[in-house]
């Protein structure tokens, strides 16, 4: 397979250093902020310790497929010289439309990077805060909309701080970036991880032993804990509750986006992709679970009481707890309050760089692989893309620019990516092929029943998520079937991807009275611009395959 | 905390760590192929 002759590997290919190396790049592009100020707050909200069957069940039938499957794709790819998700998708089967479908995996990455890096740059500029005492004097309440620009009335903002650090994280992921997979990728996430991890467990061991007799605590972590924890039964037979743990290991996972395929494309032919697969998936449970929902929610509870945090993650979101409360309630620990601030805001900065690493690495390799633009310019190229999108999101916030990037690149693209993947992969691949694929050089015994769970299961849970998603009702779901039966009618939520696209909720037009913008038009402008970014992608795919013949090893 | 959502968190850190260190654990000691 390696000698084919439409391949377009180079001769000196790029590997992996160690393999522990990889699996703490997998993991770290799997751990991101939401392992700390999602995980916890979706449990809570979604049935509490409930909440975990039905996120168990995801992940084993769900989750740890599509990662085999990506693994899986990225080293048969890889073996052909691709790095990136069109050239792998081109080697699945026959059809010229399949690199089409690989265009996802270029266009998530490069778009979730464009905010993402943002946010990554808020945890840094917060790290610089709590060490110098910003929080001591100025609540982060106060704060945050001064940094963000976002105190005038206003749908644009051009705030100096945020695009100071929003610039600075940028070129650290470049510098990263252009240094290669082992000076630059390995070495950011063996230095990261451990680092997150020891920053994570302090600061849960802290905050779960607060006791009464400490300033300013109203309450027990611990009621906090069982907040998180204690099992509402009736959850199970929520629809949501489902339907919110399938997303959660979903989006947790980095599944759909592109990168994991990216990495595993680094392997060897033989090299073990069951193994490592799971490990990695198994590492980020284990920072979101144990971790991630030991610090927010019992820190909060403790300084707040549980009922200003029940309301503070009614959204499903620990995000305000994390970057409006939580820097403020350090400066209760007295002289390790700056350290504690820099070390959560520090864990929360490498779950995030080790996570953008890995949605520039695909678009460099794609540059690199198809074009064959040298690494250095690949990573300046990709940094410039990142900052023209990234300041439509630094500069429209106010407006909704940075959520639509959010909904549609970080949630709605995934979801569609994953479906037509785990479909391309047990369809047209074929299963067979497929699992002797995942199987290759195991050094994992995986049950063969995965085989089917694959070809069936996983594609009808993930279109169950991405139904959910589509018409997701602002009501219990059996009310809103009842509604529908009894009165004709769907209560569309506006947070899902109809009520989305129809502006559920939002009834002005795209002009005020005054002449000036409003938000509906801001967020239309936002995706005409993100389908001009997918159709420029196409393009440059179109341009890269034209008049190249791919082979399909036996393609069914 | 009550007492089943000890055994809760509990049962799922038992079988995510558990999990997670064995894994961990079988890559360490896994010889390179090469």
């Amino acid at each position: 397979m390696p000698s084919d002759p439409t391949s377009t590997a180079s001769p000196k290919k790029e590997r992996w250093g160690t393999r522990v190396g990889l699996v703490l790049a997998v993991a770290g592009n799997a751990v991101g902020l939401g392992n700390f100020l999602r995980f916890p707050a979706q449990a809570a909200q979604n049935g509490g310790g409930a909440f975990l069957l039905p996120y168990l069940i995801s992940f084993l039938l769900m989750g740890l497929p599509l990662l085999w499957v990506e693994w899986a794709i990225g080293r048969h790819g890889g073996q052909y010289g691709h790095h990136s998700a069109p050239g792998m998708f081109a080697r699945l089967g026959r059809g010229s439309w399949l690199k089409y479908v690989g265009v996802f995996g270029l266009f998530t990455n490069l778009t979730v990077a464009a905010y993402y890096c943002y946010i990554e740059s808020w945890t840094l500029a917060y790290v610089y805060h709590s060490i110098v005492g910003t929080f001591a004097t100025t609540p982060a309440t106060e704060f945050f909309p001064e940094y963000l620009g976002t105190t005038a009335q206003s749908i644009t903002s051009v705030p100096l701080e945020a695009s100071f650090w929003f610039l600075l994280t940028l070129a650290l992921n470049v510098w990263l970036l252009s240094r290669g997979l082992v000076r630059g990728i390995e070495l950011a996430t063996k230095i990261g991880m451990p680092l997150l991890l020891g920053f994570g467990m302090v600061l849960a061991i802290k905050g779960l032993l607060l006791g009464p007799g400490d300033p300013g605590v109203v309450e027990s972590p611990l009621v906090g804990l069982n907040f998180v924890w204690e099992p509402q039964l009736a959850g199970l037979s929520n629809p949501s509750t489902w339907l919110a743990a399938a997303g959660q290991v979903f989006f947790t996972l980095s599944v759909g986006m592109g990168s994991i395929h990216c990495y595993a494309a680094y392997l060897r032919e033989r090299d073990d992709i069951a193994l490592n697969a799971t490990s990695a998936g198994a590492v980020n449970e284990f920072v979101e679970v144990i971790i991630g929902g030991s610090i927010l929610i019992p820190i909060a509870t403790a300084y707040l009481g549980l009922a200003a945090v029940q309301a503070a993650t009614s959204s499903g979101s620990g995000f305000d707890l994390a970057f409006l409360t939580l820097p403020t309630l350090f400066g209760q620990w007295g002289w390790f309050g700056p350290i504690a601030g820099a070390m959560w805001f520090g864990l929360l900065f490498f779950a995030g760089i080790t996570s953008s690493l890995a949605m520039g690495q695909p678009v460099l390799a794609f540059l690199q692989d198809e074009f064959r633009v040298k690494r250095e310019r690949a990573a300046l190229l990709f940094g410039a893309a990142t900052l023209l999108l990234g300041s439509m999101t630094v500069i429209l916030y106010p407006g909704g620019a940075f959520d639509e990037f959010n909904f549609w690149t970080g949630t709605f693209s995934l979801i569609v990516f994953a479906l037509a993947e785990v479909l391309i992969f047990g369809w047209i691949f074929g299963i067979e092929r497929g699992w002797a694929e995942i199987t290759k050089g195991a050094d994992l015994r995986l049950p063969g029943m995965f085989k089917y769970v694959i070809k069936y299961v996983t594609p009808l849970f993930i279109m169950l998520v991405l139904v959910g998603a589509m018409i997701q009702p602002n009501v219990p779901w059996g009310e809103a079937i009842s509604q529908l039966l009894g009165a004709g009618h769907w209560p569309l939520a506006a947070e899902s991807v109809l009520g989305k696209l129809l502006h559920v909720g939002d009834n002005t037009g795209w002009f005020k009275a005054d002449g000036g913008v409003t938000s509906v038009f801001v967020k239309d402008l936002t995706r005409v611009v993100l389908l001009t970014v997918f159709a420029l992608l196409a393009a440059l795919v179109w341009r890269a395959f034209r008049g190249r013949k791919i082979s399909h090893e036996g393609a069914q | 905390m009550t007492t089943v959502a000890w055994i809760m968190l509990l049962v799922v850190w038992g079988l995510v760590g558990g999990f997670t260190i064995f894994l961990v654990a079988k890559v360490l000691m896994t010889p390179p192929k090469d």
